[in-house]
């Protein structure tokens, strides 16, 4: 079993991946293993906002369960 | 309690006579609507095209923004639409569409709600510049 971690516009480009499986973990410690493996999410990631399955995400030390998704918005730009 | 006619995200072309004419009745005095449009340049730099993202949650956040938006002014009627995927040079990105009895809660409501859209709903811009650069707008 896994979490997803989808990341979205400049999120994706920067990850170069839509999204990637990992161990399940606290939400920061996902984020972290995702810099390890593509490291120029962190140029991003500080700008970003969270949603734990689809649900906004304020608490980066909360766990992410197996099967959940935990995605990575950068600022919005619509309109 | 004003309604919500329409809020909707969609790959389509939108159509602000269509908005209007959702929000319009006969007790309405004032309708007020917003194109917000493809650019052909952005800070100086001139854009050949441009693409927008939504996010899945896209379309609920943005009935929740009609709604609030709704509920927050002394209006009669909302609609919105925002497109996403490839949008052409001049075409309508997003739209909005607010009747009231008078003008003025109409233009704030419609103001209130772009206001809104933009800081809600997570949809990206990316663009692409003659130059052959590109960008995700708001993140540099």
């Amino acid at each position: 079993m896994a979490v997803t971690v989808r990341f979205y516009a400049a999120a994706r480009k920067a990850a170069g991946i839509s999204e990637i499986q990992l161990e399940p973990a606290s939400a920061m410690q996902l984020l972290d293993r995702a810099v390890e493996a593509h490291p120029n999410l962190a140029q991003v990631l500080p700008q970003c906002s969270f949603l734990l399955n689809e649900v906004a995400l304020h608490d980066l030390s909360t766990q992410v369960l197996d099967g959940a998704t935990l995605d990575v918005l950068p600022p919005f730009a619509g309109g | 309690m004003a309604n919500v006619a329409r809020a909707f995200v969609t790959t389509e072309v939108i159509s602000v006579s269509d908005l209007a004419a959702a929000v319009r009745s006969n007790t309405s005095g004032a309708v007020v609507t917003f194109s917000g449009d493809v650019r052909d340049n952005d800070h100086g730099r001139e854009v050949s095209s441009l693409e927008y993202e939504a996010h899945p949650t896209a379309q609920n956040l943005l009935e929740k923004v009609a709604s609030e938006i709704a509920a927050r002014h002394e209006v009669l009627s909302v609609a919105v639409a925002h497109r996403h995927g490839p949008i052409p040079i001049g075409e309508s990105a997003l739209v909005a569409a607010v009747a009231a009895k008078h003008r003025k809660a109409a233009f704030d409501a419609c103001s209130d709600l772009v206001d809104e859209v933009k800081a809600q709903i997570p949809i990206w811009k990316h663009q692409v510049f003659a130059d052959g650069t590109d960008e995700w707008v708001n993140c540099a």
